[in-house]
């Protein structure tokens, strides 16, 4: 319905103001064009758009960089125990860890590979559990949404920070996919909350009532009909929780309860660092947290951007 | 009130209930159980191991091993500690204290800065000093924890070394760990020396915490001012000539506050993750460095142990948030 108001013209006749005197046509936005047009004047979003990207082919296009610029950015499994603990300079932008003498630049670009994988799979498992629930719940109500909601506070009782640890090394600690899942499924419990209450309101509007009244089954009403006034929301919700898990799987892997060396990710690298601060290079801590905290900050701008374009409250 | 208060209280004996057979199954799942910690005992005859397994109850089934399990943290029969040779409830009680020094420090720290720093950038909206924190926000809500306790740890105490990076007191000043009974003695005879050297060792710790506590706080707060300044009966206060400072005091900041209180309770489970990574960094003698350190060891006793702990601290703080919601907002009857 709302593809066919594209483009219809209204008149405004009464005060000219363009200088000619002619009247002026105003063109009417669909949603879809409301809804970015908000976002893009959103004063940081579009910085976090264009951070991100940068982010995204810097890391993922990182083995073609180390085919154009060998002499900075090194192979993943690449490193020279003669060059260990080597500040920041030409030759090492990032300066080298003291362990091994990797080049800490190419381990971030490499890194970035796998935390950025991690916080989007795991949200969108989370996203998926979380909408199932809460559309469940919130849609049907009765019984099994009482007993849902229950299971989601309690599960929200149980401190995920102490949880992950322990589950990363029950499902065998370095692979990347476990460790998504175990994000994945610890963190679909605010969703659910959100989609829940969404439901709540949106099943009881008139648009509801006249689809069940036409004899539209319940899935359909569902998806076709709550889901996509629901949207603005859990979308919000899934790019917060993408910055929220990629902060996650930098402390789990510092930790060393999450990707194991071999595998690199943001929190690996950082993972033998506590041990040499003393000697004070300062380097190897900064420079992959800094990577961790711009990425976030991006995926924070982006999500504070979707927040007001879909803000109903918000009036331009 | 007193009625609601303690419906609330019967509600979490369920919640405990199902979180302890959360806990159970997923300590279940570790492969090799709570025998994994012997695993690799090359003195251990086969028959000696059978025996653990048959005085653990490992040989029951699953079901009994749970209500024999739960039964014993009622009676508070907690067992030892694999390593530290110590019952379960005592190293745990024992390192309490230094958990909850830590979280109310560091959330005095936050609301101090916090809510004034809030308020103000409402007040004077849009100027530098809003630019700036709404800048610091941003940052400080995208930092790592961890990664910012190391930074300050790193140039404070590497680099500067103005301030101590590790633990809890100078045992070179108070001859004894913290909180053993020679500690206490020391403690009681010297409680100037006493104070000033546990400040010095939270300064670090508590800042970490507090710079992402401010982040989200000061935010929260601004927003709320500002949804409380543009109400109609702070209109009509300014129409009637009331005086600026007395609109912002008495008018505004009453209503602002408001939810702000209860938001503050809603985050202490957050204040108590934030706890369990600051302790890990430095090493502070807490619930998180002893969860981390039992983790390592496959302490199957003593990580069971913090677990409940911990999910019954967060049940109890979100019955704080409840109650404080319940007393803050006179509107809301829970008759």
């Amino acid at each position: 319905m709302l593809e066919r108001a594209v483009e219809q013209q209204v008149q405004v006749g009464q005060q000219p103001i363009v200088e000619s005197g002619y009247d002026v046509a105003i063109k009417q936005f669909t949603l879809r064009e409301i809804i970015y047009r908000r976002f893009m004047a959103h004063p940081l979003a579009k910085w976090g758009v264009v951070g991100l990207l940068v982010i995204i082919v810097a890391c993922y296009g990182a083995p073609l960089w180390h085919l154009l610029f060998p002499n900075f950015i090194e192979a993943p499994d690449d490193f020279n125990v003669l060059q260990a603990g080597v500040g920041p300079g030409p030759q090492h932008l990032f300066g080298t860890d003291s362990l091994n003498g990797h080049d800490i630049f190419s381990q971030v670009l490499y890194g970035g590979r796998l935390s950025l994988i991690i916080g989007l799979g795991s949200m969108m498992l989370a996203t998926s559990l979380g909408v199932l629930v809460g559309a469940f719940s919130g849609y049907f109500g009765g019984v099994a949404d009482a007993m849902m909601m229950r299971v989601t506070d309690v599960l929200l009782t149980v401190p995920a920070l102490l949880i992950v640890p322990l589950a990363a090394r029950i499902f065998g600690a370095d692979n990347p996919f476990y460790i998504a899942m175990i994000f994945g499924f610890l963190s679909w419990q605010s969703i659910a909350r959100i989609v829940r209450s969404q439901f709540l309101s949106l099943r009881e509007m008139q648009f509801t009532e006249s689809a069940r009244a036409l004899g539209v089954p319940p899935a359909r009403i569902i998806l076709r009909h709550l889901l996509p006034n629901a949207v603005g929301p859990i979308v919000v919700a899934f790019t917060l929780g993408i910055a929220g898990n990629i902060v996650l799987e930098a402390f789990i892997s510092f930790l060393g309860f999450g990707i194991q060396p071999p595998s690199v990710s943001w929190g690996s690298i950082l993972a033998g660092a506590e041990e040499y601060l003393i000697d004070g290079n300062w380097w190897w801590i900064t420079f992959p947290g800094l990577m961790v905290t711009v990425t976030v900050l991006c995926v924070n701008f982006i999500g504070d951007g979707l927040r007001d374009a879909f803000d109903p409250k918000i009036v331009n | 009130m007193i009625g609601y208060a303690a419906r609330r209280l019967i509600q979490t004996i369920p919640t405990i209930f199902v979180m302890s057979i959360i806990l159970f199954g997923i300590m279940q799942a570790i492969p090799g159980g709570p025998m994994a910690a012997l695993a690799f005992n090359s003195h251990q005859s086969y028959a000696a191991k059978l025996a653990i397994i048959h005085r653990w109850g490992l040989d029951l089934p699953v079901y009994l091993q749970y209500f024999r399990w739960i039964g014993a943290m009622f009676t508070g029969d907690w067992q030892n500690s694999f390593f530290l040779n110590q019952p379960v409830n005592k190293v745990i009680l024992a390192r309490l204290p230094a958990t909850l020094l830590l979280m109310t420090v560091g959330y005095l720290l936050t609301e101090l800065l916090a809510i004034p720093a809030g308020i103000l950038a409402a007040l004077k909206r849009y100027s530098f000093f809003d630019q700036f924190v709404t800048f610091f926000a941003y940052v400080g809500n995208s930092m790592p924890t961890f990664w910012l306790g190391l930074m300050l740890l790193m140039v404070f105490g590497v680099f500067l070394q103005i301030l101590p990076s590790s633990g809890v007191i100078d045992i070179r000043v108070t001859g004894a760990p913290f909180l053993t009974p020679e500690y206490n003695t020391w403690f009681s005879q010297n409680p100037v020396t006493g104070v000033l050297d546990v400040a010095k060792h939270i300064i670090l710790p508590a800042t970490t915490l507090a710079i992402v506590g401010v982040a989200a706080d000061s935010r929260f707060v601004r927003a709320s001012m500002l949804d409380a300044i543009h109400q109609d009966f702070v209109r009509t206060a300014r129409a009637k000539g009331v005086p600026e400072r007395t609109v912002i005091l008495k008018h505004t900041l009453r209503n602002a506050l408001l939810p702000v209180i209860t938001n503050i309770a809603l985050e202490l489970p957050i204040l108590f993750s934030g706890a369990v990574v600051t302790e890990r960094i430095f090493t502070w003698p807490g619930m998180g460095q002893l969860f981390f350190q039992a983790l390592e060891g496959y302490d199957y006793p003593l990580m069971m142990g913090i677990l409940f702990v911990a999910g019954l601290l967060v049940i109890f703080f979100n019955v704080l948030a409840d109650f404080a919601y319940a007393i803050a907002d006179p509107r809301i009857s829970y008759a």
